[in-house]
């Protein structure tokens, strides 16, 4: 009796509600907020970002770093020769004339398209540097005379050493077609402004003035210029631009070799490091990658926001 | 016969309040853009002696009906003259004292004065143009910046041995002053002919500091150009900014002489800047004795001398005793308590007590006499020095010598001289009349 009428009295439970995958519906009775069933796991994708590399293709790639590397080497050539008075103004004022005559000669092999206004833009803008520098030499030739000469080496290397740091690699800093000025991120200012500030240092301790506007503008055709050129020459051939990056690679450690046998050591270290060590490192911990994609993600556009 | 007095003190008072009025105008235009402290003092002084028919006259209503206003117009009567008598006072010593010694007195000052533009000035520049305290500045900004520094003392010298000459003439005419005028005067006089002396250091001194406050702005504009940051003056605020190559080149072509030039002209304007504090720290010496002179209460103070009662300084009760109905006194310490102060209730019998005191009054010290007119004179010291630190630390100018306390207390009497003559003439009648009555 007492069983029937407890049997009676509780009436039979509903059966369990099934949880149901859904973004939007709420608390679902019966289940934590936070609660996942079985399938929680089907839609996850373990390194699905994964690029399979060749070690020749990222050696290839890893040129224009060594290419970079050469050029700043031969930079401070230049600068070594110019304090040691090896190269006078008017060597280092014919090189300045023949790079930018390089420079120019490349912008129109390479397919870019010089018409007479564009031209005259950049004879303008250049004539305006170079004015500017001449005008500027005075006051850079004395800049650091009361400072010993150590702590130039020391603050220009470092600056160097800054520059080719933050250096963007991927591209110029001045855009191809006109020759456009485009407004570069922080990393790109910083290092550009370093190697601005080293040259100055450098400059002004040079014995007179007409050294030290040649040396500036040396520098600044370098700077500014060379990862364009450059640039211009990879997008134009790939096959030419790793024939200018082998040769200038030779031509770099030679005259390296000619100035210091430890530098050239260095030199040749840090290129093999960058060009074969770097690239074998890469591929050896792509076996280390673990990244999982899930629904648990940010959802991803698929069309591109600013168009 | 007093009608003729009157008349004749009327008139003589309405000829100097002519003059007077004429001599402001002339000081408002001219002397006060050359001598503005000679200028501030010559006010002073001329409000003193224009308001003498309004102190005269001690009948007005206000003055009968309150006491404590009557108190304060006499007071500050007596202030303006015994100032006037002190200031004379002191001026008939220091003028008697610079006429007896004014040959070693102008010897002294130009010993001084070639002391100080060689000792410190010349020698200075020199300094600075070598290597500073161990400094490694650049060579050739400082010689340019020395080379112009020396000319211009020397330019400056060359001017002040046609002034030195005339110097004795100078220092007599300041003994003269004195006499007649009282001490202020010539000391305010003394202020503007040391802002004078020394324009050559407060040129130098501005025009470093030109230099080092836009050298300090460009800095921080091109620190802020490599961080890519922009000042939006109309937000008051740093903005992300978007600068192109060029920018940033002649941005970095321009920061580097100008911190490597930092130090150079940093040296020059710190030298410069402890000169000019120096002269001006003197000068504001100088006039905040000139303040002190006129704000110094003297009547108040011999009065608190001579009789301390005129100055009370609120009231207070001594307790005696207190008596019960039996008679018995009652100590200090015995009234404090709650028990013996209110009628107790025994048994239904009633007890009254007296309270026996009396009343005292407390009296102003010589101290609590004078710190109340000081502490204006204090307060506007005070914020000179921290508005003059300032200055010098984030390179501006430091004020020219400002009178923080140099102020007159009335305003200036702008009444035509018709109405000036018969103010005279009543207060001189009135007071005459009064004087008849209490005979």
């Amino acid at each position: 009796m007492d069983a029937g009428i407890c049997g009676s009295s509780s009436p039979p439970h509903p059966p369990h509600p099934r949880w149901r995958k859904v973004a939007y519906g709420g608390m679902q009775p019966g289940f934590d907020d936070n609660h996942t069933d079985d399938s929680f796991l089907e839609d996850m994708v373990m390194n699905a970002n994964v690029v399979r590399r060749d070690m020749l293709k990222v050696m290839l790639d890893s040129v224009s770093i060594s290419q970079y590397l050469c050029i700043v080497a031969l930079v401070g050539l230049v600068w070594t020769y110019a304090l040691q008075s090896t190269l006078d103004e008017n060597s280092l004022l014919l090189l300045d004339l023949s790079l930018l005559g390089i420079g120019f000669l490349v912008l129109l092999f390479t397919g870019e398209m010089l018409t007479l206004s564009l031209l005259f833009h950049y004879i303008l803008n250049i004539s305006l540097f170079a004015t500017g520098l001449y005008v500027l030499a005075p006051i850079f030739h004395t800049l650091t005379r009361s400072i010993s000469s150590d702590s130039i080496w020391a603050v220009a290397v470092s600056l160097i050493l800054l520059h080719l740091f933050l250096h963007d690699y991927s591209g110029s800093t001045i855009r191809a077609p006109g020759g456009a000025l485009k407004n570069p991120n922080l990393t790109s200012c910083v290092s550009l402004n370093a190697s601005v500030v080293a040259s100055v240092f450098i400059a002004s301790r040079l014995p007179s003035r007409l050294h030290v506007f040649a040396i500036m503008l040396f520098s600044l055709q370098v700077f500014l210029f060379a990862p364009f050129v450059t640039y211009c020459i990879k997008k134009f051939s790939f096959r030419l631009h790793l024939v200018f990056s082998v040769g200038l690679i030779a031509v770099t450690l030679a005259l390296v070799y000619g100035l210091h046998l430890l530098l050239f050591g260095l030199l040749l270290g840090l290129l093999v490091f960058v060009s074969v060590v770097c690239p074998y490192w890469l591929i050896r911990i792509q076996e280390y990658k673990f990244e999982i994609n899930g629904p648990w993600d940010e959802a991803k556009l698929c069309f591109n926001i600013t168009d | 016969m007093w009608q003729l007095v009157a008349i004749s003190l009327a008139s003589i008072s309405t000829l100097f309040y002519i003059l007077i009025q004429m001599l402001y105008r002339f000081s408002n235009f001219g002397l006060a853009w050359i001598c503005p402290i000679s200028a501030r003092v010559f006010q002073i002084r001329c409000h003193q002696i224009l308001y003498w028919p309004i102190f005269l006259q001690e009948h007005s209503p206000r003055l009968r009906s309150c006491v404590e206003y009557a108190e304060k117009a006499a007071l500050h009567r007596h202030s303006i003259w015994s100032g006037l008598v002190v200031d004379l006072l002191l001026g008939h010593l220091i003028g008697l004292a610079l006429l007896f010694n004014a040959d070693s007195a102008c010897l002294w000052v130009v010993t001084f004065a070639n002391d100080i533009t060689n000792e410190i000035l010349r020698s200075g520049c020199v300094w600075l143009m070598g290597v500073p305290a161990g400094f490694k500045l650049n060579t050739e900004l400082a010689g340019v910046l020395g080379m112009i520094s020396l000319n211009i003392i020397q330019v400056w010298s060359t001017l002040w041995i046609f002034v030195g000459s005339l110097l004795i003439y100078f220092i007599k005419g300041l003994a003269l002053l004195a006499i007649i005028f009282g001490a202020t005067v010539p000391t305010a006089l003394i202020i503007d002919m040391v802002t004078l002396a020394t324009l050559h250091v407060s040129a130098l001194h501005w025009a470093i500091s030109v230099l080092y406050s836009r050298q300090i702005q460009a800095l921080a504009a091109l620190w802020r150009l490599f961080r890519g940051r922009k000042w939006n003056p109309l937000r008051q605020r740093l903005d992300s900014f978007d600068y192109t190559v060029k920018q940033h080149i002649v941005g970095s072509l321009l920061f580097t002489p100008l911190l490597l030039l930092l130090p150079t002209i940093s040296a020059f304007y710190i030298f410069f800047t402890i000169l000019n504090t120096a002269i001006t720290f003197l000068c504001k010496l100088i006039e905040v004795s000139i303040c002190m002179i006129h704000v110094t209460p003297y009547f108040e103070i011999f009065l608190s001398v001579v009789s301390r009662r005129r100055l009370p300084f609120g009231i207070w009760f001594e307790f005696i005793s207190c008596r019960s109905d039996y008679s018995e006194s009652i100590s200090l310490d015995e009234v404090s308590s709650s028990n013996n102060l209110w009628p107790k209730k025994d048994g239904g019998k009633k007890e009254s007590s007296i309270l026996v005191s009396v009343l005292h009054s407390n009296f102003l010290s010589i101290g609590q006499v004078v710190l109340p007119h000081y502490e204006k004179v204090y307060s506007g010291v005070a914020s000179f020095i921290t508005e003059s630190a300032y200055r010098a630390l984030t390179g501006q100018r430091t004020g020219a010598t400002r009178a923080t306390c140099l102020r007159p207390r009335m305003p200036w009497m702008c009444i035509p001289s018709r109405e000036y003559w018969r103010l005279c003439h009543k207060s001189i009648l009135g007071c005459m009349v009064k004087r008849h009555i209490c005979m």
